[in-house]
């Protein structure tokens, strides 16, 4: 891909870093007596123009999802290339089709589950959902669909349409950073997919699943090959640990298999993953040419939203400061 | 016989309980309150949970149903601890019904 087609974009995403909320802001809005006054101190920043003039502390959900389509819809009007910014947008329309097929097969009206940010127009997915074949989409998303409803017909098993999709848009997922043809979107998508199925294999391991239920659940589209995954599963969690001594994901791995020891549980996983593909991005912040900045910015900002949400959830329920804290992902700046 | 359930309070306190099949109303204000009580009775839920801070917000709509056997309203604590109205309404109801404070 010529990595030169980005360079204004770059230019202009390195303006808009700056707006990123600085340590500062969170700090002062950790110290926020209640969420009202968290709000009012958002409404000073970038955050100021999805904020309506006495906008109640309960309308956050609004607030922060304005804003996330706001950056998803400049990110698109930004990127010379659109299949940058679907390979973050995807995992939306993978939401759209859980909800819609939940909406279906529950006959209730679940739209408010449906959120402003919208690769495939929802009507869309909905036309195809509601044809039970994926009518209207293409490839992948197209399949995914069809194989969901068929095996829901067949076993009646709500909890597979999750793991179904969920399967699909990764391998979805890998076809779109294949067509970029870009080394470094490529290595990203290899990460996410990894760190995935890295939580996958270890959660399984403490639930004593069977092989076969692995060989469901994991995908294989990672940098990890699936059967390597399922090889390791019969290993204990200290050679798990050690045969990644050497990979990028060492630190990441150790740490989790260090709270299982402890505790027996993964509850600090999903934040360790994210502050270790944050470090990882944080890497493209310099990066003059190619597309790796925008998916950094677009990272940096899904993880600023998530503690804001995470902030005023802790405020509205009177949590303790240091309760907050220590859920809050590495920022960007 | 089969009957449903419903259950008015803040979101983050009562959302749990969506996943047992209890039919979820998330209120923030007086009138989402007044209003989401109002609709759960004229649906017919014979057994509305509201939590106690909800419950203060709406007193007089609390009262209203008092006199009524369906539905019937149960205060329950909020995720942020009890504030002991509920406990004092069935110390109430149960001092009304066999004469004196037995609990």
């Amino acid at each position: 891909m010529d990595q030169l087609q980005f360079n204004q974009m770059n230019a202009r995403l390195s303006v808009y870093e700056t707006k990123l909320l600085q340590g500062a802001k969170f700090e002062q809005m950790l110290s926020a007596t209640d969420a009202a006054a968290v709000i009012r101190l958002l409404a000073e920043t970038e955050y100021g123009d999805v904020i309506e003039v006495g906008a109640s502390p309960y309308e956050y959900e609004r607030i922060l999802e304005k804003e996330l389509s706001r950056v998803y819809k400049m990110a698109y009007d930004l990127s010379p290339v659109k299949g940058m910014v679907d390979i973050f947008a995807l995992n939306y329309d993978y939401h759209h089709l859980k909800v819609l097929t939940k909406e279906k097969l529950s006959g209730k009206d679940l739209n408010h589950l449906l959120l402003p940010i919208t690769r495939t127009p929802i009507e869309q997915l909905r036309q195809a959902v509601f044809s039970m074949e994926g009518t209207g989409l293409d490839g992948t998303m197209a399949e995914s669909v069809a194989a969901v409803f068929s095996y829901f017909e067949e076993y009646e098993d709500v909890q597979s349409i999750d793991v179904i999709y969920d399967r699909y848009y990764l391998r979805e997922l890998r076809e779109l950073a294949d067509t970029m043809n870009d080394a470094g979107a490529s290595h990203i998508v290899e990460t996410m997919i990894d760190t995935i199925n890295l939580s996958t294999l270890l959660r399984c391991m403490a639930q004593k699943k069977s092989i076969g239920f692995l060989n469901a659940v994991l995908s294989s589209y990672g940098g990890i090959e699936k059967q390597e995954l399922i090889r390791l599963s019969a290993l204990s969690y200290e050679d798990i640990a050690r045969h990644f001594e050497a990979s990028d994901y060492a630190e990441l791995i150790s740490e989790a298999v260090k709270e299982i020891g402890e505790t027996g549980k993964m509850t600090h996983y999903d934040l360790l993953k994210d502050n270790f593909f944050m470090s990882y991005l944080k890497k493209a912040k310099f990066d003059v040419f190619g597309p790796r900045t925008l998916l950094a910015y677009l990272y940096a900002k899904e993880t600023e939203i998530k503690n804001i949400r995470m902030i005023l959830v802790g405020k509205i329920n009177h949590l303790p400061e240091p309760f907050i804290r220590e859920r809050m992902r590495e920022s960007y700046v | 016989m089969y009957k449903k359930i419903g259950i008015v309070g803040d979101k983050d306190s009562i959302l749990p309980f969506m996943a047992l099949g209890l039919e979820v109303v998330a209120v923030t204000n007086e009138m989402e309150a007044r209003i989401g009580i109002d609709r759960l009775a004229k649906e017919a839920y014979p057994v509305i949970f509201v939590t106690e801070p909800v419950a203060q917000m709406v007193p007089e709509t609390i009262k209203r149903y008092d006199n009524v056997a369906i539905p019937g309203i149960i205060l329950i604590p909020s995720n942020q601890g009890t504030l002991g109205i509920g406990k004092e309404r069935i110390r109430e109801n149960v001092e009304k019904a066999v004469g004196q404070n037995i609990l």
